[in-house]
């Protein structure tokens, strides 16, 4: 059960993606199963398969019952093609999650046993020595004392050796830091906080996750529960079924499965190779393989020589260090600080200047990328952009929504919008596409925004009231500047309510009045001038 | 001038043809009163295309002087807020009002004049007025001149007193219809008479 996990998802229900995800394929109308059994209230969904996840989106309620799988958690998948009744299935077995463990834990020994560092002291000079590898009973040659070049004998140094491994930079920052607790990144090494699933700059998956997860997910969502059809049935063997299936209710799935095995082969071809910085041979210049300069010598113990004179000077060399070593470091703060206050100011006018636009920056997030050939045919296509369409409106309009509780739109400038902003690099959808998208708003149960005509002829999109509040808005300022003109009007409007509104859409407004005999006009060379029905009667 | 205008004279949206049909019928009717009214108050039975006063006569001794009449005061043009009708919309003005029967051309036979007579009353209230005169003045079943009856001292006082003549002419047509009225004739075939029983 642990394998299903809660996603979020918008409010025109798409899935929020991760950094780094990116969507391949989805499909329409299938069914969760767990083992053999239904999960209660996932029945009617879209699944989208992207290169880290199967995500399931129901279509009843999608933002509190969808579900994504783990790519990473899946073993294999197996095909069922349709027989009678039985729709079309794909079989999803799981990865044993013990196995997962133990494998790990039993590489992480082997590779253990080469960097062990043995500390011993010399029972004759008492000096401190060091020993690449293990100094056990068992082994043949005992090393050698470096001060006095008598070998060692185990019995006697018994109870000097401390044993500890040691190894490449990185496996050494791992053990600094507090080693298990770490959540670091195979691939790149960023040592992410230990609740993160995905490594925050590169997005690879860590293998920290599983652990991690089953706290995390009972933590964010107490309510998240699946319910399967028999449960008295089986009851007891629920831990132990180890694969979910996906019914397709419309298609025959071939495509989706196929896709999924492709996925499933990405990921693990991805996860041998992409190894980042793995030719490493030197950073800045230093060689990684010498362990010179790998830290600075706060304390010396590497004592090569002996007697008092040399403690002295030892002493005295380590003083000059610490003190080359402080003043770098407080001229180093100094710039750090000073590059802090030019960041301050920088953003702290950014932010003066566009309030709006920053905000929605810090909001963006991968999306998807509705892509025509991830499509079996049209409708779905439709659908999809219907909802990406309705998700780039509300994103889009939000300040207006709440500064003035309406928004509107005419399809001219949305469509031009949305494919500037959205479609650059997929592709182009057709202004009769985006027509069909925004009609099947309220069939998707989309209800925020609704496409109203406007005079007979022009398409607006715009919540229930919008077109009467604008109304009503217009209609003021033309009682109060008698005889404006549309650009007067526009700018008043605009002032008004510091929003804007296109002039398409207060034309068209303006048109809606003049034909219900609210505005009657006056045409002159210098344009059309809007004056309130005063004299006559509708 | 403008103080004899009702208010929405100086509304500029009058002087454009509304767009919206409904609205635009009103407009219409809105001109149509305002002419109507204006003429009443000048005492002007006669008005020109582009909307101002004129008196047939003189008109005539103007266009044998001077050739082309000269710029005159308008009722479609309001200098006070400097708009003017179009032209295209003065003529759907004056199509309503001729197909109201409030105005008539001056050429009756063509009708391609393009001066109006106005009639600020409606013909049948004309006509009972001319039979209130012949009442009055114990006219009936006597032969009275045409110009009698518009520019005779026994008229003085009445309404229809200076009407041009083929303007009387038409409001009699009503008696005409109901037999109270015979017309004579003289040789050219132009009414000079009429009598009233």
């Amino acid at each position: 059960m642990d394998h299903w996990n809660f996603i979020e998802t918008s409010t025109s229900g798409q899935p929020i993606l991760r950094e780094a995800e990116k969507d391949i394929l989805l499909d329409h109308n299938v069914g969760l199963y767990h083992g053999k059994s239904k999960i209660l209230h996932r029945q009617n969904g879209r699944i989208f398969l992207t290169s880290q996840r199967i995500i399931y989106v129901d279509n009843n309620d999608p933002i509190n019952n969808s579900l994504a799988l783990e790519l990473d958690d899946i073993g294999s998948i197996e095909y069922q093609s349709k027989f009678l009744k039985r729709s079309a299935r794909m079989i999803v077995f799981f990865k044993d999650a013990d196995v997962i463990l133990h494998l790990s834990k039993l590489k992480r020994e082997n590779s253990s046993k080469k960097d062990i560092l043995t500390e011993w002291i010399c029972p004759i000079c008492m000096f401190a020595n060091e020993y690449e590898g293990e100094f056990t009973e068992a082994t043949i040659t005992p090393p050698v004392c470096t001060n006095c070049g008598v070998p060692a004998d185990y019995e006697l140094s018994k109870s000097s050796i401390k044993i500890s491994s040691i190894s490449t930079s990185s496996k050494r920052l791992v053990k600094k830091s507090g080693g298990e607790n770490d959540n670091i990144c195979p691939a790149c090494t960023f040592i992410n906080h230990s609740e993160l699933r995905n490594c925050e700059i590169c997005g690879t998956r860590l293998p920290k996750a599983k652990k991690i997860r089953g706290n995390f997910n009972s933590r964010k969502n107490k309510k998240f529960q699946l319910l399967l059809e028999n449960v008295s049935s089986g009851n007891t063997d629920l831990k132990e079924v180890n694969y979910a299936q996906f019914s397709f209710r419309n298609s025959d799935g071939i495509l989706f499965s196929e896709a999924t095995e492709m996925a499933l082969d990405n990921l693990s071809k991805a996860r041998n190779t992409e190894i980042f910085n793995k030719d490493l041979v030197s950073v800045n210049g230093m060689s990684i393989k010498s362990p010179v300069m790998k830290e600075l010598p706060y304390i010396e113990t590497k004592l090569s020589r002996t007697g008092i004179s040399t403690l002295e000077q030892s002493r005295e060399t380590q003083l000059a260090r610490n003190d080359i070593l402080l003043n770098n470091a407080l001229s180093d703060l100094s710039n750090l600080m000073s590059f802090a206050d030019d960041i301050e100011k920088l953003y702290s006018r950014y932010n003066k200047n566009d309030i709006s636009s920053s905000k929605m920056n810090s909001k963006q997030v991968p999306s998807l990328i509705v892509d025509r050939d991830k499509f079996y045919n049209k409708n779905i296509f439709i659908e999809e952009i219907a909802r990406e369409i309705y998700e780039f409106a509300t994103s889009e309009f939000k300040d207006e929504q709440q500064r003035e509780g309406c928004v509107m739109i005419s399809l001219v400038d949305l469509y031009a919008m949305y494919n500037k902003a959205m479609r650059i690099g997929v592709g182009f959808v057709s202004p009769l596409e985006m027509r069909e998208a925004c009609e099947s708003f309220e069939r998707l149960g989309l209800t925020k925004l609704k496409l109203t005509k406007i005079n007979q002829r022009i398409l607006c999109l715009g919540s229930d009231n919008a077109l009467e509040i604008i109304k009503t808005k217009i209609v003021q300022i033309i009682e109060q500047f008698p005889g404006s003109h549309l650009l007067q009007i526009s700018k008043k409007l605009n002032e008004y309510s510091q929003s804007d509104w296109t002039i398409g859409v207060i034309t068209e407004v303006l048109q809606n009045c003049i034909d219900s005999g609210i505005l009657v006009v006056d045409e002159q060379l210098t344009g059309i001038l809007y004056y309130k029905n005063l004299f006559w009667h509708i | 001038m403008a103080s004899a205008f009702p208010p929405v004279y100086s509304f500029p949206p009058l002087y454009t043809p509304q767009p919206n049909a409904l609205i635009r019928e009103q407009q219409v009717s809105t001109w149509i009163d305002i002419i109507l009214q204006y003429c009443k108050s000048k005492d002007s039975w006669c008005m020109t295309f582009e909307g101002s006063v004129i008196d047939l006569s003189t008109l005539m001794i103007e266009i044998a002087t001077q050739g082309i009449p000269k710029e005159r005061e308008s009722i479609f043009k309001n200098n006070d807020i400097q708009r003017a009708v179009p032209q295209s919309f003065m003529e759907e003005i004056w199509k309503k009002l001729v197909s109201d029967g409030k105005a008539i051309s001056t050429d009756i036979k063509t009708k391609n004049s393009r001066t109006f007579y106005i009639f600020w009353k409606n013909v049948d209230s004309w006509a009972s007025l001319i039979l209130q005169w012949f009442e009055t003045t114990t006219k009936l079943n006597q032969v009275v001149t045409v110009y009698e009856l518009t520019q005779g001292d026994e008229s003085i006082g009445w309404e229809f007193y200076g009407m041009p003549e083929p303007m009387m002419i038409h409001c009699l047509k009503p008696l005409l219809a109901r037999n109270r009225a015979t017309l004579m004739k003289d040789e050219m075939g132009k009414v000079v008479a009429i009598k009233v029983v």
